[in-house]
């Protein structure tokens, strides 16, 4: 059985009740830093679980704007290698065994051809097209992502923690064609 | 008329991003251990200011060396008396040191210091500003010193000493200048903010400083520059785009330079911003980071007292820092029903009005539009991509505040995505 919420509740609190009060206080890059560690620990712990499901969903974004290309500009000189690449990342997707590190190496594959088309593209009578409906794939993925980090503390986004979970699983946008 | 001081050689289509020919890939080996031919074709690809070349440079030919090792203040004690031997100090003693904190990319120690100088016994209370390893800016410790020269007595700056720009004498390049009281943030209502991103301010203090705010800029923008006292500066001919090329070039090479992940929001924000590079009208002084955070102030006098942070400077369109300015990601909603305050201070359409009567220059809402997605573009590559390869390469004495500072990438790419939409 995994213990590594339970690991990562006790790091936090020995950091919090036993090291930090121990760092010199008038070392104050020590401090903060010990502070920030915490902080992130207790980031991590929330996070756990929803990892893999993070990777997957970046995939499926991945795989979101080779379509795009693939369809607003077939004629590309990328378009071979985004086609087969968008085929692997469906499988991978469709596949519950796929592990995270697969995933994670299907979405920089895809990621690396996307950019290479991007900026073929990105000179042609086509950007215009394509830069809109880049854009309009990447709201929810920009919105996925201002949840995930919402708990550091940065963001003022006013939103429902909730959210989160659902949008890793599907695109709401384009539930219709995720795999 | 052509820019001075710049590597490789500009023109209309010299923005990099046409070559599709080569481009980097995933293998983190690529970046984490950059070939001279990585690094020369990133430099064609992208030509930069002059100075500005010689920093990414540096920083790509040291990736591979050793993580940051943690300097001591003896070491700084030895490094600081070699220099100022050979620089013809005499009787020097330092005393009181402590580490600063506060910032995001650099090294800072205050100490006093006591030496002998042609006027007589000196005695003063000093930092020393030193790079990490590797830091989320590669920027030019000579522009900082170079710049501050400049403009002291016309806006409040610590007075500057002493540069090392290659590191001659330090582990890494660094700048000696007096330490500057005041506080960056209000004592209350700031627990969880890193490095002055998004600062409240009461009320109280909000009008007084954002008078002072806005007049600094204002005088900052509108300062004439001598090309002679600013040395390892470029300055950008007026009537073309070639200021915001140069300063689209760095951030595009930045991000391929540093970046673990491809995003094709990114992809089409330099795209947009390739063909849309605005002419320059008029040559300012940008102090590159003006922000909350970055100056120092009295609270209880309501005065700002020094500002700081000057390595991102440089010469050309003053809507480069006004852009940076108004970001949503320096500024919050604690104006008056929530509304949105410029670095926590004041509304937006009314800084534009005051900085526009105090400095006399135009601010043109287009070139403010373009900026922005500049800019954001900009961050995006300098929290998602650098500080990310910096802390994978553990180059700085402070990871964990780099790691922190990643989770505003997707903030800052929302930005970018709205503007976008709007500008596109």
């Amino acid at each position: 059985m995994d213990r590594v919420d339970t690991a990562l509740r006790g790091i936090s609190k020995s950091l919090r009740d036993a090291v930090l009060p121990a760092v010199d206080p008038a070392d104050p890059l020590a401090q903060d830093q010990l502070g920030l560690v915490v902080r992130y620990v207790d980031f991590l712990r929330d996070r756990i679980d929803l990892l893999h499901g993070r990777e997957r969903a970046e995939l499926r974004y991945q795989a979101g704007i080779a379509a795009i290309l693939l369809e607003l500009a077939p004629e590309a000189s990328a378009a071979g290698c985004l086609a087969v690449l968008a085929e692997a990342a469906r499988q991978a997707l469709a596949d519950p065994e796929q592990a995270t590190s697969d995933i994670r190496d299907c979405r920089d594959q895809l990621g690396t051809a996307t950019t290479k088309a991007l900026r073929e593209l990105g000179r042609t009578g086509k950007a215009r097209a394509i830069r809109h409906a880049v854009l309009a794939r990447s709201r929810t993925r920009i919105t996925r992502e201002r949840l995930w980090f919402q708990p550091l503390g940065f963001d003022q986004m006013q939103a429902d923690p909730a959210q989160l979970r659902p949008l890793l699983q599907h695109d709401p946008t384009y539930a219709t064609k995720n795999p | 008329m052509t820019a001075t001081r710049l590597h490789g050689h500009l023109s209309s289509d010299a923005v990099g991003l046409a070559d599709t020919a080569w481009m980097p890939g995933t293998d983190p080996a690529e970046r984490d251990n950059p070939s001279s031919g990585f690094i020369r074709r990133m430099r064609d690809l992208y030509p930069v200011e002059e100075e500005i070349d010689r920093a990414l440079t540096r920083k790509m030919e040291r990736r591979a060396g050793p993580a940051y090792q943690r300097v001591t203040i003896g070491m700084i004690d030895a490094c600081l008396g070699a220099m100022l031997h050979d620089k013809g100090v005499r009787e020097i003693h330092t005393r009181n040191h402590r580490w600063m904190t506060g910032g995001v990319s650099k090294i800072q120690l205050a100490f006093d210091l006591s030496w002998q100088d042609e006027s007589g016994p000196r005695d003063e209370r000093m930092v020393i500003r030193m790079d990490p390893s590797e830091g989320s800016n590669a920027t030019s410790r000579q522009r900082e010193f170079d710049v501050l020269a400049h403009v002291r007595g016309h806006l409040p700056v610590p007075e500057v000493f002493w540069v090392d720009p290659d590191g001659r004498w330090f582990p890494e390049p660094a700048l000696v200048y007096a330490f500057a009281e005041g506080v960056a943030k209000p004592s209350r209502g700031n627990e969880l903010k890193v490095s002055g991103i998004g600062t409240y301010f009461p009320p109280a203090l909000r009008t007084p400083l954002a008078e002072q705010f806005i007049s600094h800029l204002a005088r900052l923008h509108s300062l004439a520059v001598d090309p002679a006292r600013l040395a390892s500066f470029t300055l950008p001919p007026l009537g073309t785009a070639e200021s915001a090329v140069l300063q689209l070039n760095r951030a595009a090479r930045i991000w391929d330079e540093d970046r673990f992940e491809d995003s094709p929001v990114i992809e089409v924000a330099l795209s947009w911003l390739r063909e849309n590079a605005p002419a320059l009208d008029h040559c300012s002084i940008n102090h590159g980071d003006y922000r909350s955070g970055n100056f120092l102030f009295d609270e209880n006098a309501a005065r700002i007292t020094t500002w700081l942070d000057w390595e991102r400077c440089f010469i050309g369109d003053r809507h480069r820092d006004l852009a940076w300015t108004t970001q949503l990601s320096v500024g919050n909603f604690s104006g008056r029903d929530g509304s949105f305050l410029v670095c926590g201070l004041v509304p937006f359409d009314e800084f534009v009005d005051r900085y526009s009567h105090a400095s006399g220059l135009e601010v043109d809402r287009r070139r403010l539009d373009y900026y922005r997605i500049l800019n954001a573009a900009q961050v995006y590559a300098s929290v998602s991509a650098s500080a990310g390869r910096v802390v994978r390469l553990g180059k700085t004495h402070q990871d964990i505040v780099l790691v922190h500072v990643q989770a505003v990438g997707a903030m800052v790419m929302d930005e970018l995505r709205e503007l976008l939409e709007r500008a596109a």
